[in-house]
């Protein structure tokens, strides 16, 4: 009996021992655990807060050189000392827009910062090239550099006036969200605009003027029509497809105003469209098409191309650029204006070479640039052009063409098509000038050749 | 006894959790990267893939025995002669190219256009092709945009910017969908003519995105400027 109760008190006492021994067990590897994880956390904490403060530092120094030196140019006879000074700020610019990006801010805290340093980075990147061309500034662009310096200046003192703050601040605390967008170093930041910094306008034909993205649609006056004769047009285009099978589905009321449609075409293919509000020209077209089949051969996907761009007003195209990736060929055509491709017209293609149908088709940028074009008799001919390629490169083709060049600027050009071991580069000479405007090279890849 | 069986217990119990720690911390190591999958199906012999090619397209009828004879020859000959290429029927890169059989083996990996597909199939997989193209073009608009960063990392990796990226959905491996979207978008069709905003009126959370002036919806996105 006595034994017994030992026996059971034995037990009870094991059994005591293991729950205890358990728990505490647990309680020492939770607590481990929870050390180790948050010693992970606090190095990636100290990583990321490093990457943020080595951004900013670098933000300060790169505004600060462009303050300086803008001062420079300004105190400058705007010459030779003054193209180079131009070029080092629009590289700072560039540098500091980067840096200001890859901060811990929403986006509409610094986009009107962003904006402002890509202008002047834009800005100073167009007169740099007016100097290296010879030409001088006039008084208005140096009233707009003095402009531009002023405005710098105050926001370079608003950011260095961060940054005292900021060194002894950690960005990483200071940067966990507090109401959907915002957090408290986005509103530090966002305080630099709402400050007295001013940005002037700039107006320049160049990167990132306001100018280039508000370009106007030169091609597209017609009469407005009602949706019905929009999709009129598209069951007249498309013989295939009934007025039932091209359903409505509503409007883009963007740079172009357009009547969007979707379309069921061969091989259960959903084809979007989007049709001009103005005299109902097809604009955009869109399909994916996963099979990589190939029926049709590149050959005939041109003249496919080229005719359904006939049938869409758009007569005496020629191909000026084709690849095959996947099953689909992508063909580019430009118009032809007294035996010179006209470039800055291009219409973009897609063609399904299983169905040989077209199943996508761009003319936005076409009817942005297309008019007639007066062109000039060039002063040299194509022999001298030719004189141009340096040896080695054996000339495949030249012909004339207009090719845009920088910005919104249309120059009449002999391209020279050349190989070199195995390599495809274009040469573009000046018609007038015979200087070498431009050079392409073809660069293969995975995905399609690309023009370089 | 009792008492080595007490010890022993404690030390199988101690034993249990300390092989449970090292198989937990495994697991909650950051980026414990997995191991990328070898690529299975390395082509055994390319002549026998060309003449299947060949025999899919119809120009060859003979045996598939990856020996090219006179009658796989002439069908190279007339493939190359349909497909405008040098008629000399030798198997090289252009037909190769042509046969849709070129190893993907260019030293110029165009990670532009890898990135592009990643982003558009973490932001828009599940909406209408159309949708995807036009939320690439939206990258791409940012990218010429004077507000946003100059390069397409920039504007993709912007902080706060995509919340797929935010997420990690970045992460997956683009789908063939995501990837001729962002090819059309490279090549210059954009549906949302120039928008630089898009949202899901159903999720997003941030009240400023409703100021911005709409221009078209494409599946569950309203497009804005």
């Amino acid at each position: 009996m006595e034994n017994a109760k030992i026996k059971k008190n034995n037990g009870k006492t094991i059994l005591t021992i293991i729950v205890i021994s358990i728990l505490s067990v647990a309680l020492v590897t939770l607590v481990v655990l929870y050390s180790i994880s948050m010693s992970n956390q606090n190095n990636l904490k100290t990583d990321l807060e490093n990457v943020y403060q080595k951004n900013f530092s670098e933000l300060v120094d790169n505004v600060n050189n462009v303050e300086v030196k803008l001062s420079k140019v300004c105190a400058s006879d705007y010459n030779s000392y003054a193209k180079k000074l131009l070029n080092e700020i629009s590289k700072n610019s560039s540098m500091a827009s980067t840096n200001l990006a890859s901060l811990p801010v929403s986006i509409h805290g610094i986009d009107e910062t962003i904006k402002f340093i890509n202008q002047v980075g834009g800005y100073t990147e167009v007169m740099a090239s007016k100097l290296e061309k010879g030409e001088t500034l006039s008084n208005e662009e140096i009233s707009t550099l003095e402009k531009l310096r002023d405005s710098f200046s105050m926001l370079k003192t608003k950011i260095n006036e961060l940054s005292k703050n900021i060194y002894s601040n950690n960005i990483f605390n200071q940067s966990t969200k507090l109401d959907g967008d915002y957090n408290e170093f986005t509103l530090k930041l966002q305080n630099i605009k709402a400050g007295d910094v001013e940005y002037p306008t700039m107006i320049y034909d160049g990167p990132f003027s306001d100018s280039t993205v508000n370009k106007k649609i030169k091609n597209l006056n017609d009469e407005k029509v009602d949706k019905e004769t929009a999709k009129q047009k598209l069951v007249d285009i498309f013989k295939n497809i009934s007025k039932s099978s091209c359903s409505y589905l509503g409007e883009t009321n963007g740079k172009f105003k357009t009547y969007d449609f979707e379309l069921f075409g061969n091989g259960n293919q959903t084809i979007y469209v989007q049709v001009s509000q103005n005299g109902a020209h097809l604009l955009t077209m869109s399909c994916s098409d996963n099979s990589s089949k190939q029926n049709y051969t590149l050959k005939q996907a041109k003249d496919i191309a080229i005719s359904f761009a006939e049938q869409n007003g758009l007569g005496n195209m020629e191909c000026v650029w084709s690849d095959i990736i996947g099953g689909d060929a992508y063909i580019n055509l430009a118009p032809i204006q007294n035996g010179v491709i006209i470039y800055p017209d291009l219409v973009k293609v897609k063609v399904d070479l299983a169905l040989g149908n077209v199943i996508g088709y761009e003319s936005t940028t076409y009817f942005t640039n297309h008019i007639q074009r007066k062109l000039d008799i060039p002063k040299i001919t194509s022999t001298t052009a030719r004189t141009k390629v340096p040896n080695g490169y054996e000339i495949i083709e030249t012909r004339l063409c207009l090719a845009p060049l920088d910005y919104n600027r249309e120059v009449l050009c002999y391209e020279n098509i050349c190989v070199k071991n195995d390599e495809t580069y274009y040469f573009y000479v000046n018609a007038q000038t015979n200087q070498i405007e431009n050079i392409l090279k073809i660069v293969e890849t995975d995905n399609g050749n690309l023009l370089l | 006894m009792t008492k080595r069986k007490i010890f022993a217990i404690i030390l199988l119990v101690f034993g249990i959790f300390y092989g449970g720690t090292i198989a937990t911390l495994n697991y909650f190591t950051p980026f414990s990267a997995q191991e990328p999958a070898l690529p299975t199906s390395q082509s055994t012999n390319q002549n026998q893939n060309v003449q299947q090619k060949l025999k899919d397209l119809g120009y060859y009828s003979g045996n598939i025995d990856g020996i090219l004879g006179t009658k796989s020859v002439q069908a190279i000959k007339n493939f190359q002669r349909d497909y405008g290429l040098t008629v000399d029927g030798i198997v090289g890169k252009n037909t190769l190219k042509a046969l849709g059989l070129l190893d993907t083996s260019s030293s110029y990996t165009n990670s532009d256009l890898y990135l592009l597909a990643k982003c558009v199939h973490a932001e828009a997989r599940g909406e209408p092709y159309v949708g995807q193209v036009a939320v690439a073009a939206v990258i791409l608009n940012r990218v010429k945009s004077a507000e946003f960063p100059n390069t397409i990392s920039g504007v993709i990796y912007q902080p706060w910017a995509f919340t797929a990226v935010n997420d990690g959905q970045i992460n997956l491996e683009p789908n063939d969908s995501a990837y001729s979207a962002a090819k059309d978008a490279m090549n210059g069709w954009d549906p949302s003519y120039g928008c630089l905003y898009y949202y899901n009126p159903e999720t997003a959370t941030s009240k400023w995105i409703w100021s911005r002036q709409t221009v078209v919806t494409i599946g569950k996105h309203v497009f804005a400027l």
